[in-house]
């Protein structure tokens, strides 16, 4: 019956449990829960699977209400039944862990009346002791007996003996009992109640600390009320800073990069530009068709934008006297490593070094969907877009400031991607 | 485009080949969950010149290799093995070529089938028979793969796909047809003009296993 009761105290706990855990064993080694019994002896589960009542989907709550008037006819509201049988079982476990310390008081007497009775000395106390506690445990047995009474009256123990006998089989560790005089039958339970709670207190902390970060990109203006170390970066205006000293900016980190990696082309685009660019691409049927008829066709539309794409060949930033005063217009940077993939990078806020989100896609494809949050049509693509955006976001963790440049040479080792077998 | 390779088969030593090949071809096609999307039909003709006077008056071509592909029937592709060109034509040529009876059609072969979809790869899978007659010449499987269009970097990917593939399969092989594009100023981005020379590549191995 103990074990019974204590799943009933715990009903909240438990209710979250059962709701995402239902088919789940429990998470300790240590409790059979699905092992020699199968899965509904578990005594967590015990009270949602059962013999006597059909399982609801819900937590056990619901349960109880629906033993509870199958019972008797109550003339009280269900939720009222609810309330008065929880307090009726919240006072039989007091009354029980009364009865368990009245125990241990008893022992407690009988061990020292021995010991006095070996020394010798006046017999009062002990004795009184011993009187004293068997008191106390008559007052706690009879006060558990007539709760229980009141809860069997109730209809709150039905089926109880079944499930007992389910359980019983097992053999429980003793519980012992928590300083505020619940019951706890495992005491990894509480354990894992108080990893839980600290998980969550964790997790809301990191939330907080990402919203935070994440209000600092986008709308940079609020950015008064943080006290991080990372602000929101501008460039400098002349591109005659250096890595270590000012923060450095992303032509320059485009002129730095283009020397070393051989076989990829980064070109930095404007947002608005490089979405016509996609859209215009839409129409083409060739890649090769569409470069030369974009870079043509649509100087027009790209004559009044900052960062114009140069051709291929050439190194991806402009000459400097239009890159420095157009450099924080960048938002979009293009590496493509011709014929095996095209990366699509997109940094926030403009002009800056946080890339924000990547993807990649065929050479080969065109369209509207070619955005750095876009998906390729071709499952390869997908898998490799997973895994370069898993890669991102470990780099910006690790290092923010040179994540991107981490990022963009990491794609470059992609470029034996179809032509290197696999170690 | 994307780059496709063409796969012929090579029954083992003493195995004749039969219409079985195909379905067993199919069969594992359809283990790997391939979908089947739709049929194709190529056909690939051979020309001559139409000789009335012993002395040909006008310079022309020896011999047209010609195909027409299902999937694009507004073009019609020629190769011409010595001049080693590759030229796509209008669909109307072969109307044009029939009135003007300049070239008689002396050969032609028709590949046809059915195509499955196999994640990033399109494999058409089909036979190939003698125009007019139902004499099968071959079993040929087309290997699509979507991603890329660089014939160099997909070589490696659509091989090792065909290993795997044809893994523990006794009565023969699938043999890669390896033309040179190169030889046919072909770049290496591939177009339809690579396909109509790898089926008329295949064709002329067709042609020379049927007179051995």
């Amino acid at each position: 019956m103990g074990v019974h009761e204590d799943f009933m105290m715990q009903s909240g706990y438990f209710s979250m449990e059962k709701y995402g855990a239902m088919q789940q064993p429990s998470p300790t080694p240590s409790t059979p829960s699905t092992g020699f019994m199968g899965p509904r002896s578990s005594p967590l589960f015990s009270n949602a699977v059962d013999q006597p009542e059909p399982p609801p989907p819900t937590g056990q709550d619901v349960d109880r209400p629906n033993s509870m008037s199958s019972g008797q006819d109550s003339d009280q509201a269900p939720p009222r039944h609810l309330a008065n049988a929880l307090d009726g079982l919240g006072r039989a476990v007091r009354h029980i862990a009364d009865v368990r310390s009245g125990a241990d008081l008893l022992l407690e007497a009988l061990d020292a009346a021995a010991q006095v009775r070996s020394h010798g000395a006046g017999n009062k106390k002990p004795s009184d002791r011993i009187q004293k506690a068997a008191d106390a445990m008559r007052i706690a047995l009879d006060a558990l007996r007539a709760t229980g009474k009141e809860l069997e009256a109730a209809g709150v123990l039905n089926g109880a003996q079944q499930r007992f006998e389910e359980n019983g089989l097992w053999n429980s560790p003793v519980p012992f009992v928590a300083p505020d005089g619940w019951l706890v039958p495992y005491a990894w339970k509480r354990q894992i109640a108080g990893q839980a709670a600290a998980t969550a207190y964790e997790r809301a902390r990191l939330a907080l600390k990402a919203f935070t970060e994440q209000k600092r990109r986008f709308f940079p203006g609020l950015a008064a009320t943080t006290t991080s170390v990372t602000g929101t970066k501008r460039p400098r205006s002349e591109g005659s800073e250096t890595t270590d000293t000012a923060e450095p900016s992303l032509p320059d980190l485009l002129r730095r990069i283009q020397p070393e990696t051989q076989g990829m082309v980064v070109t930095p685009y404007e947002r608005l530009a490089w979405v016509k660019k996609s859209n215009l691409k839409a129409g083409m049927s060739t890649t090769f068709a569409s470069r030369v008829l974009t870079s043509n066709s649509s100087l027009s539309v790209r004559h009044g934008n900052a960062g114009t794409p140069q051709q291929p060949p050439q190194a991806g930033v402009d000459n400097p006297t239009s890159s420095t005063r157009q450099a924080e217009k960048i938002a979009v940077l293009e590496a493509s490593i011709p014929s095996v993939l095209v990366a699509v990078v997109s940094v926030i806020p403009a002009g800056s070094l946080y890339p924000d989100a990547v993807a990649l896609f065929s050479p080969a494809e065109a369209g509207g969907h070619i955005q750095a949050w876009g998906v390729s049509q071709h499952k390869l693509y997908q898998r490799l877009s997973e895994h370069v955006t898993a890669t991102l976001h470990q780099l910006l963790q690790q290092d923010r400031t040179s994540a991107l440049e981490l990022l963009l040479r990491w794609l470059l080792s992609y470029r034996t991607l179809f032509t290197q077998q696999c170690s | 485009m994307t780059v496709k390779w063409l796969y012929y088969w090579q029954p083992s030593i003493g195995v004749t080949m039969s219409s079985q090949t195909l379905s067993i071809a199919i069969k594992r096609i359809e283990a790997l969950h391939g979908v089947k999307t739709s049929r194709w039909q190529i056909t690939a003709s051979q020309f001559r010149p139409n000789q009335r006077e012993p002395v040909p008056l006008v310079e022309c071509a020896r011999e047209l290799l010609g195909v027409v592909f299902s999937e694009v029937p507004d073009k019609y592709y020629f190769a011409l093995r010595q001049e080693h060109m590759v030229v796509e034509a209008d669909a109307t040529m072969q109307a044009i070529m029939e009135k003007l009876q300049v070239y008689r059609n002396r050969l032609t072969i028709l590949f046809e089938g059915f195509q499955y979809e196999l994640g990033d790869f399109h494999i058409k899978a089909g036979r190939a028979v003698l125009a007019h007659t139902e004499n099968l010449r071959g079993i040929v499987l087309e290997v699509d793969y979507k991603p890329l269009s660089s014939v160099e970097q997909s070589r490696r990917v659509v091989q090792d796909f065909m290993e795997v593939w044809q893994k523990g399969e006794t009565t023969g092989q699938f043999v890669p047809l390896d033309p040179n594009f190169s030889e046919f100023n072909l770049p290496d981005l591939y177009s339809w003009q690579h396909t109509a020379l790898q089926y008329v590549t295949l064709m002329a191995f067709v042609f020379s296993q049927q007179r051995t």
